[in-house]
């Protein structure tokens, strides 16, 4: 994972709303291997979505250096670092610009200045691969929440980003749009080998992740795998984060007086040990 | 709010709904102007033809255009009620002060009525045969050439196509907002004017917040997406004009010829 290029590279950050306000962001440096999918984790007000927003030049900082692509965030290429970056917001309604499905998934080609008929092209593409042609003249308050949010990574899809943020786009989902957003984005990384930061305080989010950040009151409070992170799972209570299931019931079979193994399990590692563990007695 | 025919949209697959908005608009107008010019049966006569073939061809149930002309009709009638009272000329009928009922003031009144009803009917067949947007893209289209006096019509056309988009919205969130602030024993029913109007104020600065922080994220959104201004950008959707469009304005053009020719020859 180490020989790949980092697709963003942060160094530094520090950002506040206000010189009255304490920073939002205190000194953050991390970087971001190409390809991979990464996981910025934090409770409400810790930082997260400033964090994004300034990765996408959505906000003016002074302090710190970003990188993406190998292209410095400045005045000057901050068009040239978005067009590298599909963003993902969280409230499906509010980032619906077009009157219907198609030309809400036009707009960002529209603002590209694509021709008409790759146009035409590109976003019944898009519209392919997240199950929603069949959606295409439909207008927004004709959709579900997670319809609506299928429609926003249509419309990213087909400007055929390098990195997609995620900045909690499936908070204000149900489990079942969630499920299917999450679903839709790991299939196209394994197509087209994009990176995805997806920010979240959700954790059982994170499971799929190669790397989580975890972010508090703006800094960087621990890095690693999800396995080392959520083998940490008293430090995330105390940041005010869950751990995903298969965590939390490995902790009440410990109440129960159960010797768990330390590592970390997917839900399908804690099934085959369970399975085992029985076999034993 | 259901009731309300006015920007309703009635998708269908008809020789009215496949033609060009700007077509539709500029003919919906020269329509309107042309009936002005109108003074005897015939002219009226043939423009209801018109009028009812435009109907007919875009399929649309007639029930629902006169259902367009149902909450208009207490001011065509308060209209009329005014002609036949107080209209001069020809012969007189009845006489009281100064209310008079003469057959001029017939006369003008079954005008009136047939002209506001032709005209609601042209304007409610525009509406239900073209979606909002189609008639936004319409308005841009045909402003176009203000550009020229540094009119920025891409910057209002985009205003007015988001601000279509979210009148559903809004109209959800302001039902939702009524319903949170009745839960909190705000009764909307009773009171009388003035207290009415302080119910009022719990609906909507909550309103007018929540559109503030919808237009933030949406500005975002939209720079997020690369949006720099309406310089520079390409259309997804293009207007065309086709037959049906030549067709249709060669009809109406025929009808303001014969309506000129009988008015002024």
């Amino acid at each position: 994972m180490f020989t790949m290029n980092n697709v963003i590279k942060v160094t530094n950050l520090t950002y506040a709303y206000s010189p009255d306000t304490p920073a939002a962001l205190k000194d953050v440096s991390f970087s971001i291997p190409e390809g991979s999918w990464v996981a910025i984790v934090g409770h409400n007000g810790s930082g997260k979505s400033t964090l994004a927003h300034a990765i996408d030049g959505l906000l003016d900082f002074k302090e710190g250096h970003i990188w993406v692509d190998g292209i410095a965030l400045t005045e000057e290429n901050l068009w040239q670092v978005r067009s590298r970056i599909g963003m993902i917001f969280q409230n499906p309604d509010n980032q619906f610009v077009g009157s219907t499905v198609e030309d809400d998934v036009a707009f960002g080609l529209e603002n590209l200045a694509v021709p008409h008929e790759e146009m035409m092209m590109r976003v019944t593409e898009a519209l392919e691969q997240v199950q929603m042609n069949d959606f295409r003249k439909k207008q927004p308050e004709q959709l579900s929440g997670g319809q609506k949010q299928r429609v926003a990574l249509a419309g990213v899809i087909a400007m055929q980003p390098k990195i997609i943020i995620l900045d909690e786009a499936t908070s204000m989902l149900d489990p079942i749009g969630r499920r299917e957003i999450l679903d839709v984005i790991k299939r196209l990384r394994e197509r087209l080998g994009i990176t995805v930061l997806s920010i979240t305080h959700e954790m059982d989010e994170t499971t799929g992740a190669d790397q989580i950040i975890v972010l508090n009151d703006g800094q960087i409070v621990e890095t690693g795998t999800p396995d080392r992170i959520y083998a940490k799972s008293e430090v995330l209570k105390k940041l005010g984060l869950d751990v995903p299931y298969p965590q939390r019931l490995k902790q009440a079979l410990m109440q129960r007086q159960i010797t768990v193994p330390e590592t970390y399990f997917n839900e399908e590692g804690m099934v085959t040990w369970l399975w085992q563990s029985l076999l034993k007695k | 709010m259901n009731k309300l025919l006015f920007g309703r949209y009635i998708p269908q697959e008809s020789f009215v709904h496949r033609m060009d908005p700007r077509a539709k608009l500029v003919l919906s107008f020269l329509y309107v102007i042309i009936i002005f010019f109108a003074n005897n049966w015939w002219i009226y006569a043939l423009m209801a033809i018109v009028a009812l073939l435009s109907i007919w061809a875009s399929k649309i149930k007639p029930k629902l255009f006169v259902e367009g002309v149902m909450p208009l009709i207490w001011i065509i009638v308060f209209t009329m009620v005014i002609q036949i009272f107080f209209g001069t000329g020809g012969q007189m009928y009845w006489h009281w002060g100064i209310f008079s009922i003469t057959s001029l003031g017939i006369l003008n009144a079954a005008y009136i009525f047939v002209r506001f009803t032709l005209i609601i009917l042209i304007s409610t067949l525009l509406t239900l045969s073209t979606s909002p947007i189609q008639l936004s893209d319409a308005i841009e289209s045909l402003l176009r050439p203000l550009t020229k006096l540094h009119f920025p019509v891409y910057e209002v056309a985009l205003m007015l196509s988001i601000a279509l988009r979210f009148v559903p919205t809004l109209m959800d969130e302001t039902e939702t907002i009524m319903n949170a602030q009745r839960a909190r024993g705000v009764d909307f029913g009773t009171g009388n004017l003035f207290t009415r109007i302080k119910k009022i104020i719990p609906i909507l600065i909550p309103l007018f917040v929540s559109a503030f922080n919808r237009a933030e994220d949406l500005a975002t959104a939209m720079e997020a997406r690369g949006y720099q201004g309406g310089n520079g950008r390409t259309k997804y959707r293009l207007l065309k004009w086709g037959i049906r469009d030549s067709i249709a304005t060669l009809v109406y053009l025929l009808m303001a010829v014969i309506v000129l020719a009988i008015r002024f020859l």
